[in-house]
Protein backbone atom coordinates (compact mmCIF):
# COMPACT_ATOMS: atom_id res chain seq x y z
CA UNK A 1 0.00 0.00 0.00
CA UNK A 2 1.44 3.16 -1.26
CA UNK A 3 2.22 5.79 2.09
CA UNK A 4 1.45 9.50 1.51
CA UNK A 5 2.17 12.28 3.34
CA UNK A 6 -0.28 14.49 4.98
CA UNK A 7 -1.30 16.57 2.01
CA UNK A 8 -1.25 13.45 -0.09
CA UNK A 9 -3.73 12.09 2.19
CA UNK A 10 -5.95 15.09 1.62
CA UNK A 11 -6.13 15.38 -2.12
CA UNK A 12 -6.94 11.53 -1.96
CA UNK A 13 -9.53 12.55 0.93
CA UNK A 14 -10.88 14.97 -1.27
CA UNK A 15 -11.27 12.53 -4.30
CA UNK A 16 -12.61 9.92 -2.31
CA UNK A 17 -15.12 12.45 -0.92
CA UNK A 18 -16.22 13.65 -4.09
CA UNK A 19 -17.87 10.64 -5.74
CA UNK A 20 -18.38 8.90 -2.68
CA UNK A 21 -22.21 8.49 -3.58
CA UNK A 22 -21.25 7.73 -6.98
CA UNK A 23 -22.12 4.49 -8.09
CA UNK A 24 -23.31 3.05 -11.29
CA UNK A 25 -26.82 2.55 -12.40
CA UNK A 26 -28.68 -0.57 -12.34
CA UNK A 27 -29.35 -1.14 -15.57
CA UNK A 28 -25.69 -0.66 -16.44
CA UNK A 29 -25.06 -4.24 -17.14
CA UNK A 30 -27.95 -4.91 -19.38
CA UNK A 31 -27.21 -1.54 -21.24
CA UNK A 32 -23.67 -2.86 -22.04
CA UNK A 33 -25.27 -6.11 -23.26
CA UNK A 34 -27.59 -4.86 -25.54
CA UNK A 35 -24.86 -2.53 -27.15
CA UNK A 36 -22.60 -4.91 -27.40
CA UNK A 37 -25.06 -7.11 -29.52
CA UNK A 38 -26.12 -4.42 -32.05
CA UNK A 39 -22.37 -3.79 -32.55
CA UNK A 40 -22.07 -7.02 -33.45
CA UNK A 41 -25.02 -7.07 -35.32
CA UNK A 42 -23.44 -3.54 -36.97
CA UNK A 43 -19.89 -5.28 -37.57
CA UNK A 44 -21.67 -8.54 -39.02
CA UNK A 45 -23.43 -5.89 -41.39
CA UNK A 46 -19.75 -4.14 -42.42
CA UNK A 47 -18.76 -7.79 -43.00
CA UNK A 48 -21.58 -8.85 -45.10
CA UNK A 49 -21.74 -5.69 -47.00
CA UNK A 50 -17.97 -5.80 -47.42
CA UNK A 51 -18.13 -9.46 -48.64
CA UNK A 52 -21.05 -8.28 -50.38
CA UNK A 53 -19.24 -6.38 -52.33
CA UNK A 54 -15.43 -8.19 -51.96
CA UNK A 55 -17.02 -10.25 -54.98
CA UNK A 56 -16.58 -6.77 -57.01
CA UNK A 57 -13.35 -5.58 -54.87
CA UNK A 58 -11.82 -8.96 -56.24
CA UNK A 59 -12.97 -8.96 -59.28
CA UNK A 60 -12.26 -5.02 -59.70
CA UNK A 61 -8.61 -5.69 -57.98
CA UNK A 62 -7.94 -8.64 -60.17
CA UNK A 63 -9.21 -6.35 -63.43
CA UNK A 64 -6.52 -3.78 -61.64
CA UNK A 65 -4.11 -6.16 -60.88
CA UNK A 66 -3.81 -7.63 -64.43
CA UNK A 67 -4.25 -4.43 -66.20
CA UNK A 68 -0.89 -4.22 -67.57
CA UNK A 69 -0.61 -7.67 -68.81
CA UNK A 70 -4.12 -8.58 -70.17
CA UNK A 71 -5.68 -5.06 -71.77
CA UNK A 72 -5.47 -4.85 -75.07
CA UNK A 73 -7.79 -2.22 -76.79
CA UNK A 74 -7.16 -0.13 -73.93
CA UNK A 75 -5.14 0.02 -70.74
CA UNK A 76 -7.25 -0.14 -67.92
CA UNK A 77 -5.43 1.73 -64.44
CA UNK A 78 -8.61 1.87 -61.93
CA UNK A 79 -12.30 0.90 -61.67
CA UNK A 80 -14.29 3.58 -60.30
CA UNK A 81 -17.98 3.81 -59.18
CA UNK A 82 -20.53 2.62 -56.68
CA UNK A 83 -22.81 -0.81 -56.82
CA UNK A 84 -25.80 0.39 -55.11
CA UNK A 85 -29.19 0.03 -56.96
CA UNK A 86 -30.75 -2.65 -54.79
CA UNK A 87 -33.56 -5.26 -55.26
CA UNK A 88 -34.50 -7.61 -52.43
CA UNK A 89 -37.29 -9.16 -54.05
CA UNK A 90 -36.27 -11.34 -56.68
CA UNK A 91 -36.54 -9.55 -59.38
CA UNK A 92 -38.48 -9.80 -62.75
CA UNK A 93 -36.28 -9.89 -66.27
CA UNK A 94 -37.86 -6.72 -66.58
CA UNK A 95 -36.77 -5.35 -63.37
CA UNK A 96 -33.44 -6.73 -63.71
CA UNK A 97 -32.74 -5.22 -67.26
CA UNK A 98 -34.23 -1.89 -65.78
CA UNK A 99 -31.92 -1.95 -62.80
CA UNK A 100 -28.81 -3.46 -64.05
CA UNK A 101 -28.43 -2.49 -67.57
CA UNK A 102 -28.58 -5.89 -68.91
CA UNK A 103 -29.93 -9.29 -67.98
CA UNK A 104 -28.22 -12.38 -67.01
CA UNK A 105 -28.57 -15.75 -65.45
CA UNK A 106 -29.95 -15.93 -61.83
CA UNK A 107 -31.87 -18.50 -60.16
CA UNK A 108 -34.25 -18.11 -57.05
CA UNK A 109 -33.52 -20.88 -55.46
CA UNK A 110 -30.97 -23.77 -55.51
CA UNK A 111 -31.31 -27.18 -54.95
CA UNK A 112 -28.84 -27.07 -51.79
CA UNK A 113 -31.65 -25.00 -50.19
CA UNK A 114 -29.74 -21.50 -50.34
CA UNK A 115 -32.35 -18.91 -51.43
CA UNK A 116 -31.93 -15.65 -53.21
CA UNK A 117 -31.29 -12.50 -50.61
CA UNK A 118 -31.04 -9.38 -52.35
CA UNK A 119 -29.32 -8.11 -55.77
CA UNK A 120 -27.31 -5.32 -56.01
CA UNK A 121 -26.58 -3.62 -59.52
CA UNK A 122 -24.77 -1.08 -60.85
CA UNK A 123 -22.65 0.59 -63.42
CA UNK A 124 -18.54 0.93 -62.77
CA UNK A 125 -16.12 3.38 -64.68
CA UNK A 126 -12.63 1.63 -65.94
CA UNK A 127 -10.77 4.18 -66.29
CA UNK A 128 -6.77 4.45 -68.21
CA UNK A 129 -4.01 6.56 -66.74
CA UNK A 130 -5.28 10.14 -66.69
CA UNK A 131 -8.54 8.99 -65.08
CA UNK A 132 -10.62 8.63 -68.28
CA UNK A 133 -12.79 6.68 -68.83
CA UNK A 134 -12.19 4.17 -71.28
CA UNK A 135 -15.34 1.72 -70.99
CA UNK A 136 -18.12 0.92 -68.57
CA UNK A 137 -18.74 -2.44 -66.77
CA UNK A 138 -22.68 -3.27 -66.20
CA UNK A 139 -22.62 -5.84 -62.83
CA UNK A 140 -24.71 -7.32 -60.95
CA UNK A 141 -24.11 -9.36 -57.59
CA UNK A 142 -26.20 -11.63 -56.21
CA UNK A 143 -26.42 -12.70 -52.59
CA UNK A 144 -28.18 -16.04 -51.64
CA UNK A 145 -28.57 -16.81 -47.97
CA UNK A 146 -29.29 -20.43 -46.26
CA UNK A 147 -28.83 -20.77 -42.26
CA UNK A 148 -27.42 -17.47 -42.20
CA UNK A 149 -24.69 -19.15 -44.62
CA UNK A 150 -24.08 -16.80 -47.53
CA UNK A 151 -22.13 -17.06 -50.93
CA UNK A 152 -22.42 -14.52 -54.35
CA UNK A 153 -22.96 -14.69 -57.76
CA UNK A 154 -21.47 -11.91 -59.58
CA UNK A 155 -22.58 -11.68 -63.39
CA UNK A 156 -19.98 -8.67 -64.69
CA UNK A 157 -20.83 -7.92 -68.42
CA UNK A 158 -17.77 -7.47 -70.18
CA UNK A 159 -16.09 -4.09 -71.27
CA UNK A 160 -16.59 -2.92 -74.90
CA UNK A 161 -13.28 -1.40 -75.95
CA UNK A 162 -11.10 -3.21 -73.08
CA UNK A 163 -10.46 -7.07 -72.07
CA UNK A 164 -10.56 -8.73 -68.64
CA UNK A 165 -8.13 -10.94 -67.52
CA UNK A 166 -8.75 -14.50 -68.13
CA UNK A 167 -10.20 -16.87 -66.07
CA UNK A 168 -7.71 -18.84 -64.16
CA UNK A 169 -7.89 -21.92 -61.69
CA UNK A 170 -8.14 -25.53 -62.12
CA UNK A 171 -10.96 -26.20 -64.83
CA UNK A 172 -13.65 -28.42 -64.21
CA UNK A 173 -15.93 -29.67 -66.69
CA UNK A 174 -19.47 -30.05 -66.46
CA UNK A 175 -21.86 -32.86 -66.87
CA UNK A 176 -23.23 -30.97 -69.87
CA UNK A 177 -20.01 -30.18 -71.59
CA UNK A 178 -19.41 -26.19 -70.06
CA UNK A 179 -16.63 -25.58 -68.76
CA UNK A 180 -16.24 -23.45 -65.33
CA UNK A 181 -12.63 -22.44 -63.71
CA UNK A 182 -11.99 -22.68 -59.81
CA UNK A 183 -10.15 -21.04 -57.65
CA UNK A 184 -9.27 -20.13 -53.97
CA UNK A 185 -7.10 -18.27 -52.18
CA UNK A 186 -6.24 -16.42 -48.36
CA UNK A 187 -7.30 -12.99 -48.60
CA UNK A 188 -6.16 -10.75 -45.13
CA UNK A 189 -8.15 -8.25 -44.34
CA UNK A 190 -6.57 -5.17 -42.67
CA UNK A 191 -7.20 -1.91 -40.83
CA UNK A 192 -7.30 1.11 -43.03
CA UNK A 193 -4.51 2.29 -41.53
CA UNK A 194 -2.54 -1.07 -41.59
CA UNK A 195 1.55 -0.68 -42.40
CA UNK A 196 2.15 -3.87 -44.27
CA UNK A 197 5.26 -5.84 -42.53
CA UNK A 198 7.90 -7.05 -44.74
CA UNK A 199 6.67 -10.46 -44.35
CA UNK A 200 3.39 -9.35 -45.43
CA UNK A 201 5.06 -8.21 -48.60
CA UNK A 202 6.64 -11.61 -49.26
CA UNK A 203 3.45 -13.22 -48.73
CA UNK A 204 1.75 -10.71 -51.20
CA UNK A 205 4.59 -11.14 -53.88
CA UNK A 206 4.27 -15.35 -53.73
CA UNK A 207 0.84 -15.23 -53.34
CA UNK A 208 0.18 -17.05 -49.83
CA UNK A 209 -2.37 -13.78 -49.40
CA UNK A 210 -4.29 -11.43 -51.06
CA UNK A 211 -4.85 -7.92 -49.25
CA UNK A 212 -7.80 -5.29 -48.84
CA UNK A 213 -7.74 -2.77 -46.61
CA UNK A 214 -10.73 -1.21 -44.79
CA UNK A 215 -12.28 0.25 -41.47
CA UNK A 216 -12.58 -2.23 -38.90
CA UNK A 217 -11.20 -5.12 -40.61
CA UNK A 218 -9.07 -8.05 -39.29
CA UNK A 219 -9.38 -11.18 -40.47
CA UNK A 220 -8.04 -13.58 -42.77
CA UNK A 221 -10.38 -15.44 -44.75
CA UNK A 222 -10.43 -18.39 -47.41
CA UNK A 223 -12.08 -17.40 -50.67
CA UNK A 224 -12.87 -19.71 -53.42
CA UNK A 225 -14.41 -19.06 -56.89
CA UNK A 226 -16.00 -20.89 -59.65
CA UNK A 227 -15.91 -19.03 -63.11
CA UNK A 228 -17.59 -19.38 -66.45
CA UNK A 229 -18.62 -17.28 -69.49
CA UNK A 230 -21.46 -16.98 -71.01
CA UNK A 231 -23.22 -14.48 -74.06
CA UNK A 232 -20.74 -11.88 -73.06
CA UNK A 233 -21.40 -12.02 -69.17
CA UNK A 234 -18.37 -13.36 -66.70
CA UNK A 235 -20.06 -15.16 -63.42
CA UNK A 236 -18.42 -16.00 -60.46
CA UNK A 237 -19.41 -17.94 -57.54
CA UNK A 238 -17.75 -16.57 -54.54
CA UNK A 239 -17.92 -18.30 -51.02
CA UNK A 240 -16.11 -16.94 -47.74
CA UNK A 241 -16.72 -19.16 -45.07
CA UNK A 242 -16.18 -22.06 -46.21
CA UNK A 243 -19.66 -23.00 -45.91
CA UNK A 244 -19.39 -24.46 -49.83
CA UNK A 245 -16.94 -27.02 -50.84
CA UNK A 246 -15.59 -27.27 -54.22
CA UNK A 247 -18.08 -29.46 -55.33
CA UNK A 248 -20.70 -27.48 -53.72
CA UNK A 249 -20.00 -24.26 -55.62
CA UNK A 250 -19.04 -25.99 -59.33
CA UNK A 251 -23.10 -27.78 -58.68
CA UNK A 252 -24.25 -24.23 -58.43
CA UNK A 253 -23.00 -22.66 -61.52
CA UNK A 254 -24.02 -25.96 -63.31
CA UNK A 255 -27.87 -24.51 -62.31
CA UNK A 256 -27.18 -21.33 -63.29
CA UNK A 257 -26.03 -22.17 -66.63
CA UNK A 258 -28.81 -24.76 -66.80
CA UNK A 259 -31.64 -21.66 -65.96
CA UNK A 260 -33.88 -20.89 -68.95
CA UNK B 1 -9.09 -6.82 -8.98
CA UNK B 2 -6.22 -9.38 -8.75
CA UNK B 3 -7.72 -11.91 -10.67
CA UNK B 4 -9.29 -9.92 -13.66
CA UNK B 5 -6.18 -11.88 -15.68
CA UNK B 6 -7.68 -15.20 -15.10
CA UNK B 7 -11.44 -13.30 -15.83
CA UNK B 8 -9.76 -12.33 -19.25
CA UNK B 9 -8.16 -15.43 -20.29
CA UNK B 10 -11.89 -17.28 -19.58
CA UNK B 11 -13.00 -14.24 -21.51
CA UNK B 12 -11.35 -14.21 -24.60
CA UNK B 13 -11.59 -17.93 -24.90
CA UNK B 14 -15.26 -17.10 -25.49
CA UNK B 15 -16.90 -17.27 -21.33
CA UNK B 16 -19.19 -14.20 -21.81
CA UNK B 17 -19.74 -14.68 -18.04
CA UNK B 18 -16.33 -13.80 -17.52
CA UNK B 19 -17.15 -10.42 -18.85
CA UNK B 20 -19.92 -9.74 -16.14
CA UNK B 21 -17.71 -10.75 -13.52
CA UNK B 22 -15.16 -7.84 -14.97
CA UNK B 23 -17.83 -5.56 -15.03
CA UNK B 24 -18.66 -6.27 -11.49
CA UNK B 25 -14.98 -6.00 -10.23
CA UNK B 26 -14.41 -2.52 -11.98
CA UNK B 27 -17.42 -0.86 -12.49
CA UNK B 28 -17.56 1.16 -9.61
CA UNK B 29 -14.11 2.82 -10.00
CA UNK B 30 -14.99 3.24 -13.75
CA UNK B 31 -18.14 5.26 -13.02
CA UNK B 32 -16.01 7.36 -10.55
CA UNK B 33 -13.10 7.94 -12.58
CA UNK B 34 -15.36 8.83 -15.57
CA UNK B 35 -17.06 11.53 -13.01
CA UNK B 36 -13.66 12.66 -11.36
CA UNK B 37 -12.32 13.18 -15.24
CA UNK B 38 -15.74 14.90 -16.45
CA UNK B 39 -17.55 16.15 -13.38
CA UNK B 40 -20.82 15.06 -15.14
CA UNK B 41 -22.72 12.50 -13.92
CA UNK B 42 -24.73 11.90 -16.73
CA UNK B 43 -21.27 11.44 -18.84
CA UNK B 44 -20.22 9.00 -16.06
CA UNK B 45 -22.33 6.51 -17.12
CA UNK B 46 -21.98 7.12 -21.29
CA UNK B 47 -18.50 6.70 -20.53
CA UNK B 48 -18.31 3.67 -18.42
CA UNK B 49 -20.66 1.92 -20.40
CA UNK B 50 -18.59 2.44 -23.66
CA UNK B 51 -15.44 1.38 -22.28
CA UNK B 52 -16.87 -2.06 -21.36
CA UNK B 53 -18.67 -2.51 -24.68
CA UNK B 54 -15.20 -1.61 -25.95
CA UNK B 55 -13.25 -3.66 -23.49
CA UNK B 56 -15.54 -7.15 -24.55
CA UNK B 57 -15.32 -6.32 -28.42
CA UNK B 58 -11.60 -6.03 -28.47
CA UNK B 59 -10.52 -7.95 -25.40
CA UNK B 60 -9.01 -10.58 -28.03
CA UNK B 61 -6.64 -7.39 -28.97
CA UNK B 62 -4.99 -7.78 -25.30
CA UNK B 63 -1.82 -9.94 -25.21
CA UNK B 64 -1.12 -9.80 -21.56
CA UNK B 65 -3.87 -10.26 -19.85
CA UNK B 66 -2.13 -8.87 -16.19
CA UNK B 67 -2.32 -5.54 -18.06
CA UNK B 68 -6.06 -5.42 -17.88
CA UNK B 69 -6.25 -2.66 -15.41
CA UNK B 70 -4.45 -0.58 -17.39
CA UNK B 71 -5.32 -1.53 -20.76
CA UNK B 72 -9.31 -0.91 -19.67
CA UNK B 73 -8.41 2.42 -17.56
CA UNK B 74 -6.46 3.61 -20.84
CA UNK B 75 -9.61 2.92 -23.43
CA UNK B 76 -11.52 4.81 -20.31
CA UNK B 77 -9.29 7.67 -20.38
CA UNK B 78 -9.55 8.16 -24.22
CA UNK B 79 -13.29 7.98 -24.24
CA UNK B 80 -13.69 10.35 -21.30
CA UNK B 81 -11.41 12.65 -22.78
CA UNK B 82 -13.10 12.89 -26.05
CA UNK B 83 -16.62 12.74 -24.84
CA UNK B 84 -15.65 15.78 -22.11
CA UNK B 85 -14.11 18.20 -24.81
CA UNK B 86 -17.43 17.24 -26.99
CA UNK B 87 -20.02 17.91 -24.43
CA UNK B 88 -17.82 20.89 -22.62
CA UNK B 89 -19.25 19.68 -19.53
CA UNK B 90 -18.87 22.08 -16.35
CA UNK B 91 -18.04 20.70 -13.24
CA UNK B 92 -20.48 20.43 -11.12
CA UNK B 93 -20.75 22.74 -7.89
CA UNK B 94 -22.18 20.87 -4.96
CA UNK B 95 -24.74 22.17 -2.59
CA UNK B 96 -22.85 22.03 0.55
CA UNK B 97 -25.72 23.42 3.15
CA UNK B 98 -27.29 19.92 1.74
CA UNK B 99 -24.53 17.83 3.09
CA UNK B 100 -24.51 19.35 6.82
CA UNK B 101 -26.67 17.06 9.13
CA UNK B 102 -26.56 18.28 12.28
CA UNK B 103 -28.23 20.27 14.28
CA UNK B 104 -25.27 22.16 16.38
CA UNK B 105 -24.89 25.52 15.08
CA UNK B 106 -21.12 24.99 15.31
CA UNK B 107 -20.71 21.63 14.01
CA UNK B 108 -22.64 22.45 10.83
CA UNK B 109 -20.01 25.67 10.51
CA UNK B 110 -17.65 22.89 10.97
CA UNK B 111 -18.60 20.41 9.45
CA UNK B 112 -19.24 22.92 5.71
CA UNK B 113 -15.53 24.54 5.81
CA UNK B 114 -14.32 20.76 6.04
CA UNK B 115 -16.14 19.63 2.79
CA UNK B 116 -15.58 23.01 1.27
CA UNK B 117 -11.93 22.48 2.01
CA UNK B 118 -12.64 19.44 -0.01
CA UNK B 119 -14.91 21.36 -2.48
CA UNK B 120 -12.02 23.73 -3.24
CA UNK B 121 -9.44 21.00 -3.66
CA UNK B 122 -11.63 19.74 -6.49
CA UNK B 123 -12.33 23.03 -7.86
CA UNK B 124 -8.19 23.35 -8.13
CA UNK B 125 -8.09 19.83 -9.53
CA UNK B 126 -10.34 20.88 -12.28
CA UNK B 127 -8.89 23.85 -13.31
CA UNK B 128 -5.56 21.65 -14.24
CA UNK B 129 -4.99 20.69 -17.74
CA UNK B 130 -6.58 17.59 -18.83
CA UNK B 131 -3.25 15.28 -18.79
CA UNK B 132 -2.36 16.80 -15.47
CA UNK B 133 -5.84 16.27 -13.87
CA UNK B 134 -5.98 12.75 -15.58
CA UNK B 135 -2.70 12.14 -13.74
CA UNK B 136 -3.42 13.21 -10.17
CA UNK B 137 -6.86 10.87 -10.49
CA UNK B 138 -5.28 8.13 -11.56
CA UNK B 139 -2.06 8.51 -8.74
CA UNK B 140 -4.60 9.39 -5.89
CA UNK B 141 -7.78 8.27 -6.46
CA UNK B 142 -6.90 4.74 -8.69
CA UNK B 143 -3.61 4.60 -6.94
CA UNK B 144 -1.38 3.45 -10.12
CA UNK B 145 1.93 3.42 -10.09
CA UNK B 146 4.08 5.69 -12.41
CA UNK B 147 4.63 3.07 -14.59
CA UNK B 148 0.60 2.30 -14.62
CA UNK B 149 0.21 5.86 -15.35
CA UNK B 150 2.46 5.91 -18.26
CA UNK B 151 0.72 3.48 -19.89
CA UNK B 152 -2.56 4.33 -19.75
CA UNK B 153 -1.75 7.63 -20.90
CA UNK B 154 0.52 6.63 -23.62
CA UNK B 155 3.67 8.46 -22.48
CA UNK B 156 7.08 8.45 -20.77
CA UNK B 157 7.20 7.75 -16.89
CA UNK B 158 9.23 10.70 -16.95
CA UNK B 159 6.34 12.66 -18.31
CA UNK B 160 4.04 11.09 -15.19
CA UNK B 161 6.55 12.24 -12.80
CA UNK B 162 7.09 15.55 -14.49
CA UNK B 163 3.22 16.24 -14.67
CA UNK B 164 2.66 15.14 -11.03
CA UNK B 165 5.51 17.20 -9.80
CA UNK B 166 3.80 20.15 -11.74
CA UNK B 167 0.20 19.57 -10.19
CA UNK B 168 0.88 18.66 -6.62
CA UNK B 169 3.10 22.28 -6.80
CA UNK B 170 0.34 23.82 -8.18
CA UNK B 171 -2.47 22.32 -5.78
CA UNK B 172 -0.01 22.48 -2.71
CA UNK B 173 -0.08 26.61 -3.25
CA UNK B 174 -3.88 26.77 -3.55
CA UNK B 175 -4.28 24.22 -0.72
CA UNK B 176 -1.67 26.10 1.85
CA UNK B 177 -4.00 29.06 1.46
CA UNK B 178 -7.18 27.57 1.87
CA UNK B 179 -6.39 26.09 4.87
CA UNK B 180 -5.20 29.49 6.46
CA UNK B 181 -8.73 30.25 5.26
CA UNK B 182 -9.79 27.20 7.27
CA UNK B 183 -7.92 27.65 10.29
CA UNK B 184 -9.34 31.22 10.18
CA UNK B 185 -13.20 29.74 10.10
CA UNK B 186 -12.48 26.92 12.59
CA UNK B 187 -11.51 29.66 14.90
CA UNK B 188 -14.49 31.76 14.25
CA UNK B 189 -16.41 28.77 14.72
CA UNK B 190 -15.35 28.26 18.01
CA UNK B 191 -16.07 32.27 18.82
CA UNK B 192 -19.48 31.43 17.52
CA UNK B 193 -20.19 27.91 19.49
CA UNK B 194 -23.10 28.83 22.05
Amino acid sequence: MRSFTNFDEKIKKALTQEVDDISPSDHMLSNIQKQITDRKEDNNMKIKSVKHSKGIMVACAILVLTTATCFAASKIASISGSIDKKLDTFPTTKQMETTAGFTPKYVEEFSNGYKFEVVFAGTLDANDADENKVSEIKTADFTYEKDGAEFYIEAMQKPKNASIPDMEGELVTLTNGQNVYYHDWMHKFKPADYVMTEQDKIDQANGTYEFAFGEDLDFIQHCQVVEWEENNIRYSVFCYDDNLTKADMVKISEEVINKN
Amino acid sequence: MENSATLVQELQNGNEKAFEALFELYKVKAVRTAYLLTGSRILADDIAQEAFVQCFLKIHTLKDPCQFKTWFFKCLTRIAWKMANKEKAATPVENIFEMADTNECGEIEKDFLKKEFSADIMKIINTLDEKQKTTILLYYYNEFSISEIAAVMGCFEGTVKSRLHTARKNLKKELDQKEAYLKEGLNNAVIYKF
